[in-house]
C-alpha cells in the first residue's frame, strides 16, 4: 500500500473530511508532504477540498476502494431496472481487483524528497526489521 | 419515547483515530527514527508500521535581503526559510534554485563532515533543516539514533562539538538523541549476513569514514578528511572551472568505467582524482590495521561500500582495481556495494535505533 493510498483511506475514514494536520500526524509524514499527496489526489478527483487544508472522499474516491475490494459495492435499488445492476456486475468483471492501482507511486519526482518507490520501501522495511532482530541477539551477547 | 443519543462534538487529540468503527483504537504505531547529517545532504529514515520512509534535504542555504513582498513570495511558494535580522535565508534545495538565478554559489553550513567554523549562519540553517526533515517528536522523549563520524587521522579537528550541537537541536525537538558512528551504520545496514563483521566504508561529501567491527563490536573507526569535496575542488582546479560544474557533473553522468578513455578533460581529471581518494582511503586503512592490535579471523573479511561518492557507475570496478594495487594486511572478501548508496548510513541508524527500542522495550 503506498502512501497516496493510505492518505487516501484516512480521509474516507473520516466522514466529515479531515484537516491534513490530522493526517500529518497520524501516518507521521511532513505536512507539506501529505498537503501536496492531497493536492495529486484533488486532481485525480479521487478528493475534494472543502477549504484549505481540510479534504473529504469523492465519489470516485470511494470507487476506488470499491474497485480493491476493501468495501461491498452498493447496488442501488432501481426497481424493475435490474439490467443496469447485472451490467454493472459485468462491468466489475472486466476489472478486477488484482488489477494495478491507478495511483501510481511517484516520490521520486516529489520535491519533498520520498526518493525510493512504494514497493522498495516495503521491501526495505522488512529488511531492517530482521536485520534490527538479528543485531538484537548480538547485542544481548 | 425513542430514546435519542446526543453526540458530543468529537475533541478528538493529534494522535488518535479518525474512523467512526476504530474509535478507542490508535492507529499510531511507535516510531523509531534515524537522521544522518551530511556534508551536502540530510537524510532522514523512520520506521511505521512495515514499511520505511526515507526523506532527504539539501544541506545548504541561500541569503537574500529581506522585504514583505519577497517573504510573501516564498510563503506562497512553499519555499523553506528562515528570518533572520533583515536577511531571508532560503535553505535546501531551493537554494541551488535561488543561487543559480542570482549566479551565485550557496553557502554550506558542514565543512570536511561537520559544522563549519567559517560560516557564521551554519547553526539555525542546519536546525531549521533538520527540523523539516523529521518533524517534532510525537512523543516526548521519542528515540532518535543520528550519525556521527569519527574523529579524521590526517585534519586537526575533533567532532565532539558538532556531535553535541546536533544532540541539541534533536533534544529541543523533543527527541531523546543518541550518537552511532558512521562507519558502523553501513556495517548495520550492509553487513547483516556477515553477522556485522567486516569493514563499512562511508563516502560522503566532506569526509570518508571508516569502520571495523567484529560481530556489530566496533574494533576501531576512523574519518579521512577527503571525499567528494575534495575531488570537486581538484578538478575544479586543474580544469579551470566552477565546483558547482563539477559537483553537478559528477552528480548526473559520470561513468567511472568510460572516464579514462574519455577525451574530456573533466572526465580524466574525475577518474584520476577518485582513484586516488580511493588509494588514499585504502592506504589510511592499512596504517591502522598496523597500528592497532589484530583480531584472529577465520574468514575473509568483506567491505561495504556507501556514500553519494560511492554511487557513480564503475566505482565498484575501481575501487576493486586499487585494492589490488593497495596489499591490506587481512584477506579481503566479498566488497559490496550498498544497494542505495544514499541512504545506507541512515538505514543503518535506524536499524541500531529499531534493535535498541525493542530490547529496552
Amino acid at each position: 500500500m503506498n502512501t497516496e493510498f493510505e492518505v487516501l483511506k484516512k480521509i474516507f475514514q473520516a466522514r466529515n473530511g479531515v484537516s491534513i494536520k490530522l493526517i500529518s500526524n497520524h501516518l507521521g509524514f511532513g505536512v507539506d508532504y501529505i498537503r501536496f499527496i492531497c493536492k495529486k489526489l484533488e486532481e485525480k478527483n479521487l478528493v475534494k477540498s472543502k477549504e484549505r487544508d481540510w479534504y473529504v472522499i469523492a465519489p470516485r474516491g470511494k470507487g476506488e476502494f470499491e474497485r480493491r475490494g476493501l468495501i461491498k459495492k452498493s447496488l442501488r435499488k432501481k426497481g424493475p431496472k435490474m439490467k443496469s445492476s447485472v451490467w454493472q456486475v459485468v462491468k466489475m468483471k472486466e476489472t478486477p481487483s488484482s488489477q494495478p492501482s491507478k495511483i501510481k507511486p511517484d516520490f521520486e519526482k516529489t520535491k519533498e524528497g520520498y526518493n525510493l518507490l512504494a514497493a522498495q520501501k516495503l521491501k526495505i522495511g522488512k529488511k531492517i526489521e530482521k536485520a534490527a532482530a538479528f543485531l538484537r541477539n548480538f547485542r544481548r551477547v | 419515547m425513542a430514546k435519542q443519543k446526543k453526540y458530543k462534538k468529537s475533541t478528538r487529540g493529534p494522535n488518535e483515530s479518525l474512523g467512526g468503527r476504530r474509535e478507542g483504537r490508535s492507529l499510531v504505531a511507535p516510531v523509531v527514527k534515524g537522521l544522518d547529517v551530511g556534508t551536502a545532504f540530510i537524510y532522514s529514515a523512520q520506521k511505521a508500521g512495515p514499511e520505511v520512509a526515507f526523506k532527504k534535504e539539501r544541506n545548504a542555504f541561500f541569503d537574500i535581503e529581506h522585504s514583505d513582498f519577497t517573504e510573501d513570495i516564498l510563503k506562497k511558494s512553499n519555499v523553506k526559510y528562515a528570518l533572520k535580522g533583515n536577511r531571508l535565508y532560503i535553505v535546501g534545495e531551493d537554494a541551488i534554485k535561488f543561487a543559480n538565478v542570482f549566479s551565485k554559489n550557496t553557502r554550506r553550513p558542514l565543512r570536511d563532515g561537520v559544522i563549519s567554523p567559517q560560516e557564521e549562519d551554519a547553526l539555525p540553517v542546519i536546525e531549521l533543516i533538520i527540523k523539516s526533515v523529521l518533524g517534532t517528536s510525537r512523543s516526548n522523549g521519542e528515540l532518535i539514533y543520528y550519525a556521527v563520524p569519527s574523529s579524521p587521522v590526517d585534519a586537526d579537528f575533533d567532532i565532539i562539538y558538532h556531535q553535541n550541537i546536533i544532540k541539541r537541536f534533536l533534544e529541543n525537538l523533543g527527541y531523546q538523541a543518541k550518537p552511532i558512528n558512521e562507519g558502523l551504520s553501513v556495517i548495520f545496514s550492509e553487513l547483516a549476513k556477515d553477522n556485522f563483521t567486516g569493514i563499512g566504508i562511508s563516502l560522503g561529501g566532506g569526509m570518508a569514514n571508516v569502520c571495523f567491527a567484529v560481530m556489530a563490536l566496533p574494533v576501531f573507526s576512523f574519518s579521512v578528511a577527503r571525499a567528494g569535496d575534495w575531488i570537486d575542488e581538484q578538478v575544479a582546479r586543474v580544469t579551470n572551472e566552477t565546483v558547482s560544474k563539477i559537483t553537478a557533473i559528477k552528480e548526473t553522468n559520470l561513468n567511472l568505467n568510460l572516464a579514462e578513455y574519455s577525451t574530456d578533460k573533466i572526465d580524466q581529471a574525475l577518474y584520476i582524482y577518485y582513484s586516488h581518494l580511493i588509494g588514499y582511503v585504502l592506504e589510511q586503512i592499512k596504517n591502522e590495521f598496523e597500528k592497532n592490535p589484530k583480531p584472529k579471523l577465520d574468514k575473509p573479511l568483506p567491505i561495504a561500500l556507501s556514500g553519494g561518492t560511492a554511487k557513480p557507475k564503475g566505482f565498484l570496478p575501481m575501487f576493486k582495481a586499487e585494492l589490488e594495487k593497495t596489499k591490506l594486511p587481512f584477506e579481503v572478501g566479498e566488497i559490496k556495494l550498498a544497494s542505495h548508496p544514499l541512504f545506507s548510513v541512515v538505514k543503518g541508524v535506524l536499524i541500531a535505533g529499531i534493535a535498541e527500542s525493542k530490547k529496552s522495550s
